[in-house]
């Protein structure tokens, strides 16, 4: 599932495409596939066992509440050094603080406290 | 052959090249890019007596010639760093290393600095009264003479080991302070700590960090670093570890000439975290170019 603001933003479909998956489109003004958001996709959608996202943090927390099945999220926080040395972007988990640099930046849905 | 050797109270360092407290982590993270007992020592993540998590995120924010941190001192507390994580430092640094450490209150001080004290690894205690991301602790003791010599006192009256404090600039008089520790018994100082700054983000229209402000450094506020080590040397005996925004061989030799012993090397790192191994192996083609045989010679010589 790809989300994009409009028609002329949309990059991959075709690589996705030829990876033999079924790719399905929104955009957020309705110029190309679905209009909307990738939620209003994955609301139509029945049987998944689990999922990959990543993305802006909004989307990536649309996501996380609507499906519930597991998952793994890769995060994005700005970041110092990207090597785990400065402790710029950490977050809080059910195990701990940790850098999302350096001990992500994917993440397991059942570790984020969101 | 260069002499990159300097010594800071009766420690003698290989080169003058140290990574800045809050830059380097404890050095874990650094081992696997280069061989880190190369460095003069390092300085490692500011400490305090309980757990802290930090402030909030975003808790960076990029800069022209620089960057913003509001981490807010992160650390897993002086037991645990103690106990845990200097025996596996122990196992990839064999130098002494410098034990910064901070603060809410002057009790606190005292207990991370007792306990890092009698560690066998730790040559100097650099004590934090600058951290600018913190509320009622870090820089409010060192915006005052008067706590600054307060904390000083406190602390060496609990330890045999050398003393530097970290001071902040973001003071009328960074001079006044320096003079306080001094006074109060301090073997040395360690300066600067980083600029307050803010950036904000044009499409939300509010301040990038979530704390709004943070601390600035990088390669932006190195005049500025400069200019105080030079007035502080001026007013002191006690020897000066220089730092803000140091990012070449040239700058650790500019730092050296107002008055810097040694420096502390901190957004460089970020950036490239093969900055300190770089800057130390430039070093002596840099003092060929300006005829220096000895790093020692050149301290204060700006004056």
């Amino acid at each position: 599932m790809l989300g994009f603001n409009s028609k002329e933003d949309v990059f991959y479909e075709q690589e996705f495409k030829n990876l033999g998956v079924e790719v399905y489109v929104s955009t957020v003004d309705g110029s190309y596939g679905t209009k909307g958001f990738v939620t209003d996709i994955i609301k139509t959608l029945n049987g998944y066992d689990f999922y990959y996202t990543c993305g802006p943090m909004n989307m990536l927390k649309a996501v996380y509440e609507l499906i519930e099945t597991s998952g793994e999220l890769s995060l994005e926080e700005r970041m110092g050094c990207g090597i785990g040395a400065c402790m710029g972007c950490t977050i809080n988990t059910k195990n701990g603080p940790k850098r999302v640099c350096y001990n992500g930046p994917v993440f397991k849905k059942e570790e984020l406290m969101w | 052959m260069a002499d990159l050797s300097v010594t800071l109270s009766n420690i003698k360092l290989d080169n003058p090249v140290i990574p800045a407290s809050g830059t380097f982590g404890y050095g874990m993270e650094f081992k696997d890019f280069y061989d880190i007992n190369i460095l003069g020592s390092f300085s490692m993540k500011g400490t305090t007596k309980e757990e802290r998590f930090g402030n909030p995120t975003p808790r960076i924010a990029e800069c022209t010639a620089g960057l913003i941190n509001s981490v807010g001192l992160q650390n897993p507390g002086i037991d645990f760093v103690v106990e845990k994580q200097f025996p596996v430092m122990k196992k990839y640094f064999n130098k002494p290393i410098i034990a910064n450490i901070s603060g809410f209150s002057v009790d606190e001080y005292k207990y991370c600095a007792e306990k890092v004290d009698k560690e066998e690894q730790v040559g100097i205690i650099e004590i934090n009264i600058s951290c600018p991301n913190v509320h009622n602790g870090g820089m409010s003791f060192g915006t005052e003479a008067k706590s600054a010599m307060e904390v000083t006192k406190a602390v060496k009256s609990v330890t045999t080991k050398p003393v530097y404090m970290k001071l902040t600039p973001n003071v009328t008089n960074i001079v006044d302070i320096a003079k306080a520790c001094e006074d109060g018994g301090a073997d040395g100082i360690s300066m600067i700590n980083t600029l307050l700054g803010m950036r904000i983000d044009l499409k939300t229209r509010k301040p990038i960090i979530a704390n709004k402000m943070g601390g600035f450094s990088g390669p932006a506020i190195f005049p500025v670093a400069l200019r105080m080590v030079y007035q502080v040397y001026e007013a002191v005996k006690i020897p000066i570890i220089g730092m803000g925004g140091i990012s070449s061989a040239k700058d650790v030799i500019e730092m050296m000439f107002a008055g810097a012993t040694a420096v502390e090397i901190g957004s460089a790192n970020l950036k490239n975290p093969y900055a300190c191994k770089e800057i130390i192996e430039e070093l002596p083609s840099e003092m060929e170019k300006y005829k220096i045989n000895s790093l020692k010679e050149i301290i204060g010589k700006a004056h």
